[in-house]
C-alpha cells in the first residue's frame, strides 16, 4: 500500500476524518482520474451531511473502497521538481524614495513553499509584487524558466497573485469559480468536477450559491484560493494570506497549501508573506526575513550561523524566580509580553526542564534557536 | 449555477451554463442575455405599438416614442454594462485567442446594437402599419382621383385667369440684380405691356424659369410672359409617386383633362358621392400642428378647401406619406447612419473600457475633451481652411498611433501610452473618411482656381465617402484582429511604477 494512503487510512483509523477526506480528495485528483474524482466528492459531501453528528459505517466502507482503488493507481504520484522562476538581485525603490527594497536574489521550485515575514512596511508586499510583475524592477531580473520568450501577459497567466485586500468579486461565487476555470482552459465537464472539487476541498460548498457581499473575510480569502487554484497556477503569490482567517483556518490553509504545492495534479511553487511568524515556518521549506528592504535572514542558510540556544516563554513567575532556576546559564529579557531566555550552554529541552525543576508555572514556551524571530 | 432571472427559459439557462463552462470569453460578454431579452422586448414593444390606438392619419407619435424608449434603452445599456463589467477574461489574464479582440467588439457591437434598436421600433412599426392600410398605388390613385372629382364639381373655377411672370433675359452683368426686382402683381397682358414689371434673369435662371412654366407668350426677343396653372391640385401627393407607376397628375395635367371634358350636369350627384367617400377615406380631424390653415390661397380655392374640409385631407395623405415612405431613399441612409455610428461609438467605448485601466479609460476621454476644445480654438483664432482642419485630424491619429506603438519600449505601462492606444482605436475608424474629405477639400480648391463651374455635379465625391466609411469600419476589424489587440495585449500587461 501507498504511503499517502496508509496515511489515510490512519487519518480514518483515529478519526481524523475532515483531514482524512481533504487527503482523500487529494489523492483522487493527483491520479487524474475523473471517476475517481467524482467519487471522491461524493465521499466528501456524504462526510459533510453527517461531520456535525455520528458518522455513520458507510461513508467508511465508500472511503475505503476509494482508497482501495486509489492505491491501483499510486504510480501516478510521482512529479519532476523543475525551476520556475529566478529572481537575481531585485531592487526596487518608489517613485516617492522613501522605500528601496535592497537586492534580493530567490530561487523557487515546484513544491517549494517559501514564507516572506517581517513588520509592516519593510518590504514584503513589494517583494512579492515585483516578482508576480506588477512592480517594474529598477535592476535585477527575473527569469520565468518554463516559459520561452514570455511577453508579461503569458507570464500572469502564468503566476497568480492574490493581494492581502481581495478585490470585490460580482456574481454568484460559483459562476466566478466556473469563469476562472474555464478561461485557464478547463472546460466542459471537467469544470463541473473541477469546481465541485475546490469547493469541496477547501470546504466551501454551503456558501458556493452566494454572493460577495454574503460572506465573511475569512471565506472571501479561501473563495479567493479556490479560484486562483481553478486557474492552475504554477507559482502562486499570497501576499498575507492569513490576516482574514480565525487561528484553525490559518492552520488548515496553511497545510492545505503545501499539500497543494506538492500536488502532482498541478505542481506548483507558493510564495506567501505573513505576520503569522511561527505558522508560516511550521509549513514553510524557506523562510526569508525581510527588514528594511534587506533580506536579514533566511532559513536554511542563515540558521546555521546561529551560536546560541534561545526560546520564548510566558509565565506568571517573577523576574527573579527565574534567574534562580536558570542558575546563571542563560541571558533573560523581557519585552512586556514574554520572556526571551538565550543560552550557549543550554538546548531548549534543558532550559526546559530546569524551569520545571525550579517550579515555574509555563503559560507558553517556543525554542526559536533556528526561528526568523530571534531577529524580530 | 445560480441562476434565478425571471422569463429565463430553460433553453436559455442551458445555453449560459454551456457557453460559462466552454467559451468564457463569449458568455463573458452576456451577448446571449441581450439576445434573448433584447429580441424579446423588441418583439414585445413592437405588439405594444401595433396595438397602439392611433390612426395612421394622424399626426405621428413616434418622437414621443423614440423619446421614452432611449430611456429604456439607456436603463437597457446600464443594466447589460453591470453584467458585462463583472467578468473580463482579458484582464483575468485568461487564454485569450488571438481573434479574441475582434470576436468581443462584434459582440459587443451587436448586442448594443440591439439595445439602440429599441428606439427604432415605433417608427418601423408606424411605417408598416402605414403600408397595411395604404397602398403606394392607392394613395396616387385616390389623389388623383380627389383633385379630378373635385375638379369636375367646381368647373367653374378653371374659367380662372392665368397668373403670369414677366421675365426678361439679362444681357449683361451690369444690369439691374435680380434681387433688386419686384414680383408682378398684374394679371392681364395689356398692364403688363403698358407697365412692365418683370424678373430680369440671367441665362441660367431664364431657362430654368422657362423649364418649369406650364405656358408662355414670348414679347419680344428678350421678354416672355410665363404663366402657371392655378391650383387644381387641391390635395397634394406630397412626393408618394416617386415610387409608383401612377403619378400625381400636375395642376397643369388636371387642367388639361377636366377643361377638355366637363361633367354632365346629371353625373354629379354621383361625382359628389364618390368624392365624399374618398375624403372620408381620408379625413381625419386633427389638430393640424403645421399651420397648414393658415395657407393663404387665392379667394375662390381657399373658399373649395373650406367647403370640401381639404386641409384635414391634405394632412392625414401627408401623415400617411410620412409614415409610409419614412425608410425610402435618403431617410433610410440617414437611420442607417444614425443607428450605426451610434452602436458603433457605444461599442468602441465599452471595448477600449475592457482593454484598459480605468484610469487610462477616463484620462482618455478628458484628453479627447481637452484635444476639441484646443482644436476648435486653434481653428477659429487661425483661420485655418478646411484642408488645415482634416490635416490636423490625420496628424491627431498619426500622433495616438505612435504613442500606442511605445507599449513595445516601454519597461513600464505609462498612463500616456494607454492614452494615446484609447484615442487611436477610437478615432481609426473615421480616418478613411477624412482623408477623403481632405483630398476633396484640396480638389475642390484646385478646381475653382481653374474654372468657374459647379465642384462635382454628378456628387462622385458621395460616392467616395461611402467607401471611405465603409473602408474605415473594415480597417478598424482587421486592426482589432492584428494591432489593436497585440497593443493592448502587451500594454496592459506590463508591470507599473
Amino acid at each position: 500500500m501507498h504511503t499517502r494512503i496508509g496515511e489515510i487510512q490512519s487519518y480514518l483509523q483515529h478519526n481524523d476524518h475532515s483531514l482524512a477526506v481533504r487527503r482523500i480528495l487529494d489523492a483522487s485528483l493527483d491520479t487524474a482520474d475523473m471517476t475517481l474524482l467524482k467519487e471522491a466528492i461524493q465521499v466528501s459531501q456524504s462526510y459533510r451531511q453527517y461531520k456535525e453528528t455520528i458518522v455513520p459505517p458507510a461513508f467508511f466502507e465508500s472511503a475505503h473502497a476509494l482508497l482501495n482503488r486509489i492505491n491501483n493507481a499510486t504510480e501516478r504520484f510521482t512529479y519532476q521538481t523543475t525551476l520556475l522562476v529566478t529572481a537575481r538581485d531585485i531592487i526596487k525603490t518608489y517613485a516617492a524614495g522613501n522605500f528601496s527594497l535592497r537586492p534580493i536574489s530567490l530561487q523557487i521550485h515546484t513544491g517549494d513553499v517559501i514564507g516572506v515575514v517581517g513588520e509592516n512596511g519593510n518590504g514584503k508586499t513589494t517583494l512579492l509584487r515585483c516578482i508576480a510583475g506588477q512592480l517594474a524592477l529598477d535592476s535585477g531580473d527575473l527569469d520565468f524558466a518554463q516559459l520561452k520568450e514570455p511577453d508579461h501577459y503569458d507570464i500572469k497567466h502564468h503566476l497568480a497573485f492574490i493581494p492581502q485586500r481581495i478585490p470585490r468579486w460580482y456574481g454568484s461565487l460559483k459562476d466566478n469559480l466556473h469563469f476562472s476555470a474555464a478561461i485557464s482552459g478547463v472546460t466542459g465537464e471537467v469544470n463541473n468536477v473541477m469546481v465541485d472539487f475546490m469547493l469541496e476541498r477547501l470546504d466551501l460548498t454551503p456558501y458556493a450559491h452566494l454572493t460577495w457581499s454574503q460572506i465573511s473575510s475569512g471565506y472571501r480569502t479561501r473563495f479567493e484560493i479556490a479560484r486562483i487554484l481553478l486557474q492552475k497556477p504554477r507559482l502562486l503569490i499570497l501576499d498575507e494570506p492569513l490576516a482574514n482567517l480565525d487561528i484553525n483556518a490559518q492552520q488548515s490553509i496553511l497545510t492545505d497549501l503545501q499539500f497543494m504545492a506538492k500536488s502532482v495534479h498541478n505542481p506548483m511553487g507558493i510564495l506567501l508573506s505573513s505576520q503569522q511568524l511561527h505558522e508560516v515556518e511550521k509549513i514553510a521549506d524557506t523562510v526569508l526575513l525581510i527588514k528594511n528592504g534587506s533580506c536579514l535572514f533566511r532559513t536554511g542558510e542563515l540558521e546555521k550561523t546561529a551560536t546560541a540556544f534561545v526560546v520564548e516563554l510566558e509565565t506568571t513567575a517573577s523576574r527573579a524566580a527565574l534567574v534562580n532556576a536558570l542558575n546563571g546559564q542563560g541571558v533573560l529579557q523581557y519585552n512586556g509580553g514574554f520572556y526571551t531566555i538565550t543560552s550557549s550552554a543550554l538546548r531548549a529541552q534543558d532550559i526546559l526542564a530546569k524551569l520545571v525543576k525550579g517550579n515555574i508555572p509555563i503559560t507558553y514556551f517556543r525554542d526559536i534557536t533556528h526561528s526568523t524571530k530571534r531577529f524580530i | 449555477m445560480n441562476i434565478e432571472r425571471p422569463l429565463m427559459p430553460g433553453f436559455l439557462k442551458r445555453a449560459e451554463q454551456k457557453l460559462l463552462l466552454n467559451n468564457p470569453g463569449i458568455w463573458s460578454t452576456r451577448i446571449q442575455l441581450v439576445l434573448y431579452y433584447g429580441i424579446l422586448f423588441i418583439l414585445t414593444l413592437a405588439a405594444l405599438c401595433f396595438l397602439e390606438p392611433k390612426d395612421v392619419r394622424a399626426n405621428s407619435t413616434t418622437e414621443y416614442w423614440i423619446g421614452f424608449v432611449s430611456i429604456i434603452s439607456v436603463i437597457g445599456l446600464i443594466v447589460w454594462l453591470i453584467y458585462l463589467l463583472r467578468f473580463n477574461v482579458f484582464k483575468k489574464y485568461g487564454n485569450i485567442k488571438p481573434m479574441h479582440g475582434l470576436v468581443s467588439f462584434i459582440l459587443y457591437f451587436i448586442a448594443t446594437g440591439i439595445i439602440i434598436l429599441f428606439a427604432f421600433v415605433h417608427p418601423v412599426v408606424e411605417s408598416i402599419r402605414a403600408n397595411i392600410a395604404y397602398g403606394d398605388e392607392e394613395i396616387v390613385r385616390d389623389v388623383n382621383d380627389i383633385n379630378f372629382k373635385l375638379g369636375q364639381l367646381e368647373y367653374s373655377l378653371y374659367k380662372t385667369a392665368w397668373r403670369y411672370d414677366t421675365i426678361v433675359l439679362k444681357k449683361s452683368e451690369n444690369e439691374i440684380s435680380e434681387d433688386a426686382l419686384r414680383y408682378s402683381d398684374y394679371n392681364d397682358l395689356d398692364t403688363a405691356k403698358e407697365k412692365p414689371l418683370f424678373f430680369r434673369l440671367d441665362s441660367a435662371g431664364f431657362y430654368r424659369t422657362m423649364s418649369m412654366t406650364d405656358s408662355l407668350i414670348k414679347m419680344n426677343d428678350t421678354m416672355y410672359l410665363m404663366y402657371n396653372t392655378p391650383p387644381f391640385d387641391f390635395v397634394s401627393g406630397y412626393s408618394a409617386d416617386d415610387n409608383t407607376k401612377t403619378k400625381v397628375l400636375t395642376a397643369f395635367e388636371l387642367f388639361h383633362k377636366i377643361h377638355r371634358h366637363p361633367p354632365a350636369p346629371a353625373a354629379r350627384e354621383k361625382i359628389s358621392k364618390e368624392l365624399n367617400v374618398l375624403l372620408h377615406k381620408y379625413r381625419y380631424s386633427e389638430k393640424l400642428d403645421w399651420g397648414a390653415a393658415d395657407v393663404e390661397r387665392p379667394g375662390p380655392f381657399a373658399r373649395i378647401y373650406d367647403k370640401y374640409q381639404l386641409e384635414p385631407v391634405n394632412s392625414s395623405i401627408s401623415n400617411v406619406v410620412v409614415k409610409k415612405y419614412r425608410w425610402e431613399g435618403r431617410w433610410l441612409t440617414e437611420g442607417v447612419r444614425i443607428f450605426y455610428y451610434l452602436t458603433l461609438g457605444i461599442t468602441l467605448l465599452i471595448f477600449i473600457f475592457r482593454h484598459s485601466t480605468v484610469r487610462a479609460f477616463f484620462l482618455s476621454l478628458l484628453t479627447g475633451v481637452l484635444l476639441v476644445i484646443f482644436s476648435a480654438l486653434l481653428f477659429s483664432f487661425s483661420h485655418f481652411d478646411e484642408i488645415a482642419v482634416y490635416a490636423m485630424f490625420v496628424i491627431y491619429v498619426f500622433l495616438f498611433f505612435i504613442f500606442s506603438l511605445a507599449a513595445w519600449a516601454n519597461k513600464k505601462r505609462f498612463a500616456i501610452t494607454g492614452i494615446g492606444i484609447n484615442l487611436f482605436v477610437f478615432i481609426i475608424t473615421i480616418l478613411p473618411i477624412v482623408i477623403v474629405g481632405w483630398c476633396r477639400a484640396i480638389a475642390r480648391n484646385r478646381h475653382y482656381k481653374q474654372v468657374d463651374t459647379p465642384f462635382d455635379p454628378k456628387g462622385i465625391w458621395d460616392h467616395y465617402f461611402l467607401y471611405a466609411e465603409i473602408g474605415g469600419s473594415l480597417l478598424l476589424l482587421v486592426l482589432l484582429a492584428t494591432y489593436i489587440h497585440k497593443v493592448y495585449r502587451r500594454w496592459y500587461s506590463l508591470p507599473e511604477n
